[in-house]
Protein backbone atom coordinates (compact mmCIF):
# COMPACT_ATOMS: atom_id res chain seq x y z
CA UNK A 1 0.00 0.00 0.00
CA UNK A 2 2.52 2.43 0.69
CA UNK A 3 4.62 1.78 -1.83
CA UNK A 4 1.47 2.01 -4.19
CA UNK A 5 1.81 5.56 -2.61
CA UNK A 6 5.18 6.40 -3.42
CA UNK A 7 4.91 5.13 -6.37
CA UNK A 8 1.15 7.23 -7.77
CA UNK A 9 3.51 10.26 -7.07
CA UNK A 10 6.51 9.35 -9.46
CA UNK A 11 4.03 10.16 -12.14
CA UNK A 12 3.88 14.19 -13.15
CA UNK A 13 0.08 13.25 -14.10
CA UNK A 14 -0.53 12.15 -10.47
CA UNK A 15 1.33 15.00 -9.00
CA UNK A 16 -0.88 17.55 -11.43
CA UNK A 17 -4.17 15.60 -10.72
CA UNK A 18 -3.10 15.94 -6.91
CA UNK A 19 -2.66 19.48 -6.97
CA UNK A 20 -5.38 20.45 -8.88
CA UNK A 21 -7.70 17.84 -6.74
CA UNK A 22 -6.57 20.16 -3.38
CA UNK A 23 -7.19 22.98 -4.94
CA UNK A 24 -10.51 22.32 -6.19
CA UNK A 25 -11.49 21.18 -3.01
CA UNK A 26 -10.74 24.29 -1.32
CA UNK A 27 -12.34 26.50 -3.47
CA UNK A 28 -15.55 23.95 -4.07
CA UNK A 29 -16.18 23.30 -0.50
CA UNK A 30 -15.79 27.27 0.51
CA UNK A 31 -17.61 28.29 -2.16
CA UNK A 32 -19.92 25.56 -1.89
CA UNK A 33 -21.07 26.69 1.86
CA UNK A 34 -21.89 29.49 1.06
CA UNK A 35 -24.14 28.24 -2.19
CA UNK A 36 -25.65 25.73 0.21
CA UNK A 37 -26.76 28.20 3.12
CA UNK A 38 -27.76 30.26 0.30
CA UNK A 39 -29.85 27.72 -0.98
CA UNK A 40 -28.38 27.83 -4.28
CA UNK A 41 -26.44 24.48 -4.36
CA UNK A 42 -27.55 22.85 -7.38
CA UNK A 43 -26.13 25.45 -9.29
CA UNK A 44 -23.32 23.65 -9.35
CA UNK A 45 -25.22 20.72 -10.89
CA UNK A 46 -27.27 22.84 -13.33
CA UNK A 47 -24.12 25.07 -14.90
CA UNK A 48 -22.41 21.19 -15.40
CA UNK A 49 -25.54 20.38 -17.75
CA UNK A 50 -24.78 23.46 -19.13
CA UNK A 51 -21.12 22.88 -19.11
CA UNK A 52 -21.65 19.52 -21.08
CA UNK A 53 -23.48 21.29 -23.52
CA UNK A 54 -20.81 24.02 -24.49
CA UNK A 55 -17.91 20.84 -24.20
CA UNK A 56 -20.27 19.83 -27.01
CA UNK A 57 -20.57 23.08 -29.39
CA UNK A 58 -16.44 23.29 -29.00
CA UNK A 59 -15.97 19.44 -30.06
CA UNK A 60 -18.19 20.32 -32.89
CA UNK A 61 -16.36 23.89 -33.94
CA UNK A 62 -12.91 21.83 -32.92
CA UNK A 63 -12.33 24.52 -30.28
CA UNK A 64 -10.57 23.77 -27.00
CA UNK A 65 -13.61 22.45 -25.19
CA UNK A 66 -12.92 23.97 -22.09
CA UNK A 67 -12.31 27.22 -23.59
CA UNK A 68 -15.50 27.38 -25.19
CA UNK A 69 -17.39 26.21 -22.13
CA UNK A 70 -15.43 28.67 -19.34
CA UNK A 71 -17.88 32.11 -21.21
CA UNK A 72 -20.72 30.21 -21.82
CA UNK A 73 -21.37 28.75 -18.60
CA UNK A 74 -20.21 32.44 -16.44
CA UNK A 75 -22.87 34.00 -18.63
CA UNK A 76 -25.30 31.24 -18.03
CA UNK A 77 -24.68 31.47 -13.77
CA UNK A 78 -24.98 35.11 -14.10
CA UNK A 79 -27.88 34.98 -15.94
CA UNK A 80 -29.44 32.51 -13.67
CA UNK A 81 -29.11 34.57 -10.65
CA UNK A 82 -30.15 37.84 -12.73
CA UNK A 83 -33.81 35.65 -13.34
CA UNK A 84 -34.20 34.61 -9.93
CA UNK A 85 -33.51 37.97 -8.58
CA UNK A 86 -35.74 39.91 -11.51
CA UNK A 87 -37.99 37.89 -12.41
CA UNK A 88 -39.46 36.06 -9.66
CA UNK A 89 -38.31 32.53 -10.74
CA UNK A 90 -37.12 30.59 -7.99
CA UNK A 91 -33.32 29.73 -8.05
CA UNK A 92 -34.14 25.63 -8.35
CA UNK A 93 -36.73 26.46 -11.14
CA UNK A 94 -34.24 29.06 -12.72
CA UNK A 95 -31.67 26.13 -13.00
CA UNK A 96 -33.77 23.64 -14.07
CA UNK A 97 -34.49 25.67 -16.74
CA UNK A 98 -30.71 26.20 -17.87
CA UNK A 99 -29.85 23.07 -16.95
CA UNK A 100 -32.36 20.71 -19.37
CA UNK A 101 -32.31 23.18 -22.18
CA UNK A 102 -28.15 23.66 -22.73
CA UNK A 103 -28.32 19.70 -21.93
CA UNK A 104 -30.99 19.14 -24.30
CA UNK A 105 -29.10 21.50 -26.57
CA UNK A 106 -25.63 19.35 -26.40
CA UNK A 107 -27.52 16.31 -27.07
CA UNK A 108 -28.62 17.37 -30.41
CA UNK A 109 -25.41 18.54 -30.92
CA UNK A 110 -23.99 15.40 -30.38
CA UNK A 111 -26.04 13.52 -32.54
CA UNK A 112 -25.57 15.54 -35.22
CA UNK A 113 -21.74 15.78 -35.05
CA UNK A 114 -21.64 11.79 -34.87
CA UNK A 115 -18.34 11.08 -34.33
CA UNK A 116 -17.17 13.06 -31.20
CA UNK A 117 -19.99 11.28 -29.08
CA UNK A 118 -17.04 9.18 -27.15
CA UNK A 119 -14.84 12.26 -26.00
CA UNK A 120 -17.58 13.95 -25.11
CA UNK A 121 -18.14 10.69 -23.17
CA UNK A 122 -15.26 11.80 -21.24
CA UNK A 123 -15.90 15.12 -19.75
CA UNK A 124 -19.19 13.31 -17.83
CA UNK A 125 -16.83 11.63 -15.52
CA UNK A 126 -13.74 13.33 -15.97
CA UNK A 127 -10.15 11.69 -16.10
CA UNK A 128 -7.16 12.38 -13.72
CA UNK A 129 -5.21 11.67 -17.18
CA UNK A 130 -6.37 14.45 -19.01
CA UNK A 131 -5.05 17.13 -16.62
CA UNK A 132 -2.35 19.73 -17.93
CA UNK A 133 0.43 22.11 -16.63
CA UNK A 134 -2.45 24.79 -17.63
CA UNK A 135 -5.02 23.27 -15.48
CA UNK A 136 -2.64 23.61 -12.30
CA UNK A 137 -1.94 27.19 -12.97
CA UNK A 138 -5.71 28.18 -13.51
CA UNK A 139 -6.79 26.38 -10.55
CA UNK A 140 -3.90 27.54 -8.47
CA UNK A 141 -4.72 31.24 -9.12
CA UNK A 142 -8.68 30.63 -9.14
CA UNK A 143 -8.47 29.35 -5.91
CA UNK A 144 -5.89 32.09 -4.70
CA UNK A 145 -8.39 34.70 -5.78
CA UNK A 146 -11.43 33.12 -4.08
CA UNK A 147 -9.79 32.26 -0.88
CA UNK A 148 -8.33 35.96 -0.91
CA UNK A 149 -11.87 37.36 -1.85
CA UNK A 150 -13.84 35.38 1.42
CA UNK A 151 -11.51 36.38 3.52
CA UNK A 152 -11.39 40.36 2.74
CA UNK A 153 -15.17 40.17 2.45
CA UNK A 154 -15.86 37.77 5.08
CA UNK A 155 -18.23 39.80 6.81
CA UNK A 156 -20.01 41.14 4.39
CA UNK A 157 -20.47 37.48 2.82
CA UNK A 158 -21.63 36.02 5.88
CA UNK A 159 -24.32 38.50 6.23
CA UNK A 160 -25.49 38.29 2.72
CA UNK A 161 -25.58 34.45 3.07
CA UNK A 162 -27.70 35.12 6.38
CA UNK A 163 -30.04 37.69 5.88
CA UNK A 164 -29.64 39.42 2.36
CA UNK A 165 -32.02 42.38 3.32
CA UNK A 166 -29.98 42.86 6.44
CA UNK A 167 -27.17 43.24 4.63
CA UNK A 168 -28.42 45.58 2.35
CA UNK A 169 -29.67 47.92 4.70
CA UNK A 170 -25.94 47.45 6.28
CA UNK A 171 -24.69 49.00 3.40
CA UNK A 172 -23.25 45.80 2.04
CA UNK A 173 -23.27 45.72 -2.21
CA UNK A 174 -25.27 42.37 -2.39
CA UNK A 175 -25.65 42.50 -5.85
CA UNK A 176 -21.73 43.03 -6.51
CA UNK A 177 -21.36 40.06 -4.20
CA UNK A 178 -23.87 37.52 -5.57
CA UNK A 179 -22.61 38.02 -8.72
CA UNK A 180 -19.10 37.39 -7.59
CA UNK A 181 -20.25 34.41 -6.53
CA UNK A 182 -22.09 33.23 -9.56
CA UNK A 183 -18.89 34.29 -11.68
CA UNK A 184 -16.82 32.46 -9.30
CA UNK A 185 -19.20 28.90 -9.11
CA UNK A 186 -19.21 29.51 -13.31
CA UNK A 187 -15.15 28.79 -12.96
CA UNK A 188 -15.24 26.31 -10.82
CA UNK A 189 -17.54 24.13 -12.67
CA UNK A 190 -15.63 24.30 -15.99
CA UNK A 191 -12.23 24.10 -13.75
CA UNK A 192 -13.58 20.96 -11.77
CA UNK A 193 -14.91 19.09 -15.20
CA UNK A 194 -11.32 18.00 -16.39
CA UNK A 195 -11.09 16.33 -13.16
CA UNK A 196 -14.49 15.48 -11.80
CA UNK A 197 -16.39 15.10 -14.86
CA UNK A 198 -19.78 16.94 -15.70
CA UNK A 199 -21.75 14.57 -13.52
CA UNK A 200 -20.67 14.86 -10.14
CA UNK A 201 -19.28 18.22 -9.67
CA UNK A 202 -21.69 19.61 -7.52
CA UNK A 203 -21.18 16.87 -4.99
CA UNK A 204 -17.84 18.73 -4.53
CA UNK A 205 -19.40 21.82 -3.96
CA UNK A 206 -22.46 20.46 -1.69
CA UNK A 207 -20.93 17.77 0.35
CA UNK A 208 -18.57 19.33 2.11
CA UNK A 209 -20.35 22.32 3.66
CA UNK A 210 -23.12 20.02 4.51
CA UNK A 211 -21.14 17.41 6.44
CA UNK A 212 -19.48 20.84 7.89
CA UNK A 213 -22.93 21.71 9.29
CA UNK A 214 -23.07 18.47 11.53
CA UNK A 215 -20.16 20.04 13.18
CA UNK A 216 -19.67 23.56 13.26
CA UNK A 217 -21.86 25.23 15.28
CA UNK A 218 -20.81 28.59 13.75
CA UNK A 219 -20.40 29.83 10.77
CA UNK A 220 -16.46 30.39 10.65
CA UNK A 221 -16.19 27.13 12.05
CA UNK A 222 -18.21 25.39 9.72
CA UNK A 223 -16.52 26.77 6.61
CA UNK A 224 -13.24 26.35 7.84
CA UNK A 225 -14.63 22.21 8.37
CA UNK A 226 -15.48 22.23 5.02
CA UNK A 227 -12.50 22.92 3.74
CA UNK A 228 -10.54 20.42 5.97
CA UNK A 229 -13.28 17.43 5.10
CA UNK A 230 -13.28 18.41 1.30
CA UNK A 231 -9.10 18.24 1.51
CA UNK A 232 -9.38 15.34 3.40
CA UNK A 233 -11.41 12.92 0.99
CA UNK A 234 -10.62 14.19 -2.30
CA UNK A 235 -7.09 13.45 -1.12
CA UNK A 236 -8.17 9.70 0.39
CA UNK A 237 -10.20 9.40 -2.79
CA UNK A 238 -7.57 10.37 -5.51
CA UNK A 239 -5.65 7.55 -3.59
CA UNK A 240 -7.87 5.21 -3.75
CA UNK A 241 -8.81 6.02 -7.53
CA UNK A 242 -5.13 5.44 -8.04
CA UNK A 243 -4.81 1.77 -5.74
CA UNK A 244 -8.39 0.11 -6.71
CA UNK A 245 -8.26 1.76 -10.40
CA UNK A 246 -11.48 3.21 -10.04
CA UNK A 247 -13.02 6.48 -11.73
CA UNK A 248 -11.50 9.15 -9.53
CA UNK A 249 -14.42 11.92 -9.11
CA UNK A 250 -16.87 9.07 -8.34
CA UNK A 251 -14.30 7.80 -5.63
CA UNK A 252 -14.70 10.65 -3.93
CA UNK A 253 -18.63 11.08 -4.08
CA UNK A 254 -18.78 7.56 -2.46
CA UNK A 255 -16.08 8.76 0.29
CA UNK A 256 -17.58 11.78 0.83
CA UNK A 257 -21.27 9.79 1.34
CA UNK A 258 -19.87 7.88 3.85
CA UNK A 259 -17.97 10.47 5.60
CA UNK A 260 -21.98 12.30 6.04
CA UNK A 261 -23.14 9.26 7.08
CA UNK A 262 -21.28 9.26 10.05
CA UNK A 263 -21.25 13.10 10.71
CA UNK A 264 -24.97 12.46 10.59
CA UNK A 265 -25.10 9.96 12.95
CA UNK A 266 -22.21 12.00 15.42
CA UNK A 267 -24.75 15.17 15.08
CA UNK A 268 -27.81 12.92 15.98
CA UNK A 269 -25.66 11.86 18.70
CA UNK A 270 -24.23 14.82 20.15
CA UNK A 271 -26.30 17.84 19.41
CA UNK B 1 -34.90 69.91 5.94
CA UNK B 2 -34.88 71.26 9.35
CA UNK B 3 -32.29 69.65 11.83
CA UNK B 4 -33.84 67.71 13.91
CA UNK B 5 -36.09 65.30 11.04
CA UNK B 6 -34.31 62.39 11.03
CA UNK B 7 -36.35 61.19 8.44
CA UNK B 8 -39.14 62.16 5.91
CA UNK B 9 -41.43 60.39 4.09
CA UNK B 10 -43.45 62.45 1.25
CA UNK B 11 -45.93 61.55 -0.48
CA UNK B 12 -45.01 57.64 -0.79
CA UNK B 13 -46.84 55.14 -2.79
CA UNK B 14 -45.18 51.55 -2.87
CA UNK B 15 -47.07 48.82 -5.78
CA UNK B 16 -46.51 45.29 -5.52
CA UNK B 17 -47.02 44.86 -8.85
CA UNK B 18 -50.81 46.39 -9.02
CA UNK B 19 -51.38 46.15 -5.67
CA UNK B 20 -50.86 49.57 -3.65
CA UNK B 21 -49.33 48.64 -0.47
CA UNK B 22 -48.72 52.18 0.91
CA UNK B 23 -50.75 55.11 -0.26
CA UNK B 24 -49.52 58.69 -0.57
CA UNK B 25 -48.24 58.60 2.99
CA UNK B 26 -46.09 61.75 4.18
CA UNK B 27 -45.06 62.03 7.77
CA UNK B 28 -41.24 63.20 9.49
CA UNK B 29 -39.56 61.34 11.36
CA UNK B 30 -38.23 63.72 14.61
CA UNK B 31 -34.76 62.95 16.82
CA UNK B 32 -35.95 61.61 20.15
CA UNK B 33 -39.47 60.39 18.56
CA UNK B 34 -41.07 57.16 20.31
CA UNK B 35 -43.64 56.06 17.51
CA UNK B 36 -45.28 53.03 17.17
CA UNK B 37 -47.31 52.06 13.79
CA UNK B 38 -50.41 50.06 14.34
CA UNK B 39 -52.66 49.08 11.57
CA UNK B 40 -54.71 45.72 10.86
CA UNK B 41 -52.76 42.84 8.70
CA UNK B 42 -51.61 43.51 5.07
CA UNK B 43 -52.66 47.47 6.01
CA UNK B 44 -48.82 48.17 4.65
CA UNK B 45 -46.76 48.63 7.78
CA UNK B 46 -43.96 46.45 6.63
CA UNK B 47 -43.63 47.40 2.94
CA UNK B 48 -43.42 51.29 4.77
CA UNK B 49 -40.53 50.71 6.73
CA UNK B 50 -38.75 48.50 4.09
CA UNK B 51 -39.34 51.52 1.61
CA UNK B 52 -37.72 53.82 4.56
CA UNK B 53 -35.05 51.21 4.43
CA UNK B 54 -34.08 51.54 1.07
CA UNK B 55 -34.90 47.34 0.23
CA UNK B 56 -38.11 48.85 -1.87
CA UNK B 57 -38.10 51.32 -4.37
CA UNK B 58 -41.24 52.96 -4.25
CA UNK B 59 -43.77 54.05 -7.00
CA UNK B 60 -43.88 57.78 -6.59
CA UNK B 61 -42.99 59.96 -3.54
CA UNK B 62 -39.63 60.11 -2.14
CA UNK B 63 -37.75 59.59 1.53
CA UNK B 64 -34.78 62.05 2.97
CA UNK B 65 -32.42 60.54 5.58
CA UNK B 66 -30.31 62.86 7.10
CA UNK B 67 -26.86 62.03 5.63
CA UNK B 68 -24.98 59.82 8.11
CA UNK B 69 -28.09 58.29 10.00
CA UNK B 70 -27.03 55.36 11.42
CA UNK B 71 -30.05 52.78 11.27
CA UNK B 72 -30.68 49.57 13.63
CA UNK B 73 -33.35 47.48 11.88
CA UNK B 74 -34.75 44.77 13.68
CA UNK B 75 -36.88 42.75 10.59
CA UNK B 76 -39.94 40.80 11.30
CA UNK B 77 -39.61 37.48 9.20
CA UNK B 78 -36.32 36.33 8.97
CA UNK B 79 -34.24 32.97 8.75
CA UNK B 80 -35.91 31.78 12.05
CA UNK B 81 -37.19 29.35 10.11
CA UNK B 82 -33.27 27.84 8.78
CA UNK B 83 -33.00 25.62 12.36
CA UNK B 84 -29.87 24.46 10.71
CA UNK B 85 -27.87 27.49 9.63
CA UNK B 86 -24.81 27.10 11.13
CA UNK B 87 -24.34 30.48 13.05
CA UNK B 88 -23.72 31.88 16.60
CA UNK B 89 -25.73 34.37 18.21
CA UNK B 90 -21.98 36.04 18.67
CA UNK B 91 -21.63 36.32 14.94
CA UNK B 92 -25.55 37.68 14.49
CA UNK B 93 -24.55 40.05 16.71
CA UNK B 94 -21.79 40.69 14.84
CA UNK B 95 -23.53 41.37 12.25
CA UNK B 96 -24.84 44.76 13.55
CA UNK B 97 -21.26 46.24 13.30
CA UNK B 98 -20.24 45.80 9.36
CA UNK B 99 -22.58 48.96 8.71
CA UNK B 100 -20.28 51.14 9.81
CA UNK B 101 -16.91 49.33 9.01
CA UNK B 102 -14.70 50.14 5.76
CA UNK B 103 -13.00 47.55 4.01
CA UNK B 104 -11.49 45.20 4.87
CA UNK B 105 -13.87 44.83 7.33
CA UNK B 106 -12.61 43.44 10.67
CA UNK B 107 -13.69 43.10 14.44
CA UNK B 108 -11.45 44.70 16.58
CA UNK B 109 -11.13 44.20 20.78
CA UNK B 110 -13.42 47.14 21.28
CA UNK B 111 -16.23 45.62 18.64
CA UNK B 112 -15.86 42.30 20.99
CA UNK B 113 -16.49 44.74 23.43
CA UNK B 114 -19.18 46.69 22.07
CA UNK B 115 -21.05 43.07 21.12
CA UNK B 116 -20.60 41.25 24.64
CA UNK B 117 -22.13 44.61 26.03
CA UNK B 118 -24.86 43.94 23.55
CA UNK B 119 -25.71 40.56 24.53
CA UNK B 120 -25.45 41.22 28.35
CA UNK B 121 -27.84 44.60 27.68
CA UNK B 122 -30.58 42.07 26.30
CA UNK B 123 -29.69 39.23 28.78
CA UNK B 124 -28.45 36.52 26.39
CA UNK B 125 -24.70 36.72 27.42
CA UNK B 126 -24.83 33.25 28.47
CA UNK B 127 -26.18 32.16 24.72
CA UNK B 128 -22.98 33.29 22.98
CA UNK B 129 -21.84 30.03 21.42
CA UNK B 130 -25.35 29.01 20.92
CA UNK B 131 -26.22 28.35 17.26
CA UNK B 132 -29.14 30.56 16.39
CA UNK B 133 -31.57 27.68 15.53
CA UNK B 134 -31.46 26.19 18.62
CA UNK B 135 -33.12 29.02 20.74
CA UNK B 136 -36.41 29.77 21.61
CA UNK B 137 -38.71 32.43 19.35
CA UNK B 138 -38.35 34.94 22.01
CA UNK B 139 -34.64 34.11 22.64
CA UNK B 140 -33.95 34.52 18.71
CA UNK B 141 -36.00 37.97 19.03
CA UNK B 142 -33.38 39.45 21.82
CA UNK B 143 -30.31 38.64 19.60
CA UNK B 144 -32.49 40.24 17.20
CA UNK B 145 -32.15 43.59 19.51
CA UNK B 146 -28.85 43.24 20.27
CA UNK B 147 -27.70 43.35 16.67
CA UNK B 148 -29.73 46.52 16.02
CA UNK B 149 -28.77 48.02 19.21
CA UNK B 150 -24.99 46.87 18.63
CA UNK B 151 -23.74 49.37 16.81
CA UNK B 152 -25.39 52.56 19.00
CA UNK B 153 -27.67 53.73 16.27
CA UNK B 154 -29.74 56.85 15.97
CA UNK B 155 -32.70 55.60 14.91
CA UNK B 156 -34.06 52.11 15.60
CA UNK B 157 -36.61 50.51 13.00
CA UNK B 158 -38.45 47.54 14.32
CA UNK B 159 -41.11 45.51 12.95
CA UNK B 160 -43.15 43.27 15.55
CA UNK B 161 -40.29 42.93 18.01
CA UNK B 162 -42.02 41.42 20.70
CA UNK B 163 -44.33 39.05 18.99
CA UNK B 164 -42.59 36.28 20.28
CA UNK B 165 -41.72 37.50 23.61
CA UNK B 166 -43.29 36.50 27.06
CA UNK B 167 -45.00 38.41 29.39
CA UNK B 168 -42.13 39.76 31.51
CA UNK B 169 -39.33 39.96 28.15
CA UNK B 170 -41.81 42.15 26.94
CA UNK B 171 -42.07 44.80 29.79
CA UNK B 172 -38.12 44.22 29.96
CA UNK B 173 -37.94 45.23 26.29
CA UNK B 174 -40.11 48.03 26.45
CA UNK B 175 -37.99 49.06 29.26
CA UNK B 176 -35.10 49.01 27.40
CA UNK B 177 -36.00 50.80 24.38
CA UNK B 178 -37.57 53.10 27.02
CA UNK B 179 -34.10 53.40 28.35
CA UNK B 180 -32.46 53.92 25.19
CA UNK B 181 -35.27 56.75 23.89
CA UNK B 182 -35.01 58.83 27.17
CA UNK B 183 -30.96 58.49 28.29
CA UNK B 184 -29.26 58.27 24.87
CA UNK B 185 -31.67 59.83 22.49
CA UNK B 186 -32.09 56.97 20.36
CA UNK B 187 -35.31 57.20 18.64
CA UNK B 188 -38.04 54.43 18.31
CA UNK B 189 -39.66 53.16 15.14
CA UNK B 190 -41.61 50.47 16.39
CA UNK B 191 -44.29 48.75 14.24
CA UNK B 192 -46.61 46.46 16.96
CA UNK B 193 -49.89 45.03 17.30
CA UNK B 194 -50.17 45.55 21.07
CA UNK B 195 -50.14 49.19 21.78
CA UNK B 196 -51.59 47.90 25.30
CA UNK B 197 -48.39 46.90 25.76
CA UNK B 198 -46.26 49.52 23.84
CA UNK B 199 -48.90 52.21 25.20
CA UNK B 200 -47.02 53.15 28.78
CA UNK B 201 -43.88 54.52 26.47
CA UNK B 202 -45.14 55.22 23.20
CA UNK B 203 -45.41 58.88 22.20
CA UNK B 204 -46.53 59.39 19.07
CA UNK B 205 -49.11 56.93 16.98
CA UNK B 206 -49.49 56.26 13.31
CA UNK B 207 -52.44 54.55 12.12
CA UNK B 208 -51.99 52.78 8.59
CA UNK B 209 -54.79 51.37 6.28
CA UNK B 210 -52.75 51.63 3.25
CA UNK B 211 -53.26 55.50 3.63
CA UNK B 212 -51.67 57.01 7.10
CA UNK B 213 -55.25 57.54 8.51
CA UNK B 214 -53.88 58.89 11.86
CA UNK B 215 -50.66 60.78 13.38
CA UNK B 216 -50.54 62.80 16.18
CA UNK B 217 -49.51 61.79 20.15
CA UNK B 218 -50.98 58.57 21.92
CA UNK B 219 -52.81 60.63 24.53
CA UNK B 220 -54.95 61.96 21.34
CA UNK B 221 -55.32 58.32 20.31
CA UNK B 222 -56.47 57.38 23.28
CA UNK B 223 -59.26 60.02 23.11
CA UNK B 224 -60.17 59.40 19.97
CA UNK B 225 -63.30 57.64 20.02
CA UNK B 226 -62.89 55.91 16.57
CA UNK B 227 -59.59 55.00 17.54
CA UNK B 228 -59.43 54.31 21.24
CA UNK B 229 -61.28 50.73 20.96
CA UNK B 230 -57.49 49.31 19.38
CA UNK B 231 -55.91 49.72 22.14
CA UNK B 232 -58.16 46.85 23.84
CA UNK B 233 -58.03 44.90 20.73
CA UNK B 234 -55.03 41.95 19.79
CA UNK B 235 -54.62 42.13 17.22
CA UNK B 236 -56.60 45.14 15.85
CA UNK B 237 -59.63 45.19 13.76
CA UNK B 238 -59.51 47.66 11.08
CA UNK B 239 -63.39 47.78 10.82
CA UNK B 240 -63.60 49.56 14.39
CA UNK B 241 -61.30 52.38 13.27
CA UNK B 242 -62.18 52.59 9.86
CA UNK B 243 -66.13 54.09 10.68
CA UNK B 244 -65.29 57.61 10.20
N1 LIG C 1 -43.68 40.47 -1.61
C1 LIG C 1 -44.96 40.83 -1.84
N2 LIG C 1 -45.50 40.64 -3.05
C2 LIG C 1 -46.77 41.02 -3.31
N3 LIG C 1 -47.58 41.61 -2.42
C3 LIG C 1 -47.09 41.85 -1.19
C4 LIG C 1 -45.76 41.47 -0.83
N4 LIG C 1 -45.55 41.84 0.45
C5 LIG C 1 -46.69 42.39 0.87
N5 LIG C 1 -47.62 42.42 -0.10
C6 LIG C 1 -48.97 42.98 -0.01
O1 LIG C 1 -48.86 44.33 0.38
C7 LIG C 1 -49.79 44.64 1.38
C8 LIG C 1 -49.09 45.18 2.59
O2 LIG C 1 -48.27 44.18 3.16
P1 LIG C 1 -47.36 44.45 4.42
O3 LIG C 1 -46.48 43.27 4.62
O4 LIG C 1 -46.73 45.78 4.29
O5 LIG C 1 -48.46 44.50 5.59
P2 LIG C 1 -48.28 44.65 7.15
O6 LIG C 1 -49.07 45.84 7.55
O7 LIG C 1 -46.86 44.62 7.54
O8 LIG C 1 -49.02 43.36 7.70
P3 LIG C 1 -48.71 42.40 8.97
O9 LIG C 1 -49.36 43.03 10.15
O10 LIG C 1 -49.38 41.13 8.61
O11 LIG C 1 -47.23 42.25 9.10
C9 LIG C 1 -50.57 43.35 1.64
O12 LIG C 1 -51.80 43.46 0.97
C10 LIG C 1 -49.75 42.28 1.06
O13 LIG C 1 -50.56 41.28 0.49
MG1 LIG D 1 -45.66 43.31 8.60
Amino acid sequence: MIDLIFEAFQFAFMIRAFVVGMLIAISAATLGTFLVLKRFSMIGHGLAHVAFGAVAIGLLTQQQPLLVALPIVVLVSVAILKLNETANVHADAAIGLAATFAMAFGTILASVGGGFRVELNTYLFGSILTVQSLDVILAAVFTLVLVLGVVLYYHDLFALTYDENYARVSGVKTQRLNTALAIFSGILVVLGIRLVGTVLISSFIIFPAVIAMQFGRGFKGTLIIAVLTSLVTVFLGLLGSYVYDTPSGSTIVVLNGVVFMFAYVYHKFTI
Amino acid sequence: MAHDVLLSVDHLTVKYGQHIAVADVSFNIHRHDFLAIIGANGSGKTTLIKTMLNLKTPQSGSITRQPNLRVGYLPQNFNLEDKSFPATVYEIVSMGLINQKVFPKRLNKNDRFLIENALQEVNIFPLKDQRIGHLSGGQQQRVLLARALVSSPDILIMDEPTSALDQSMRQQFFTLIDHLNKNHGVTIVLITHDLAAAGDYVQRVLYMDQRLMFDDTFEAFCENPQLSPFIHTHPPHPKEARDD
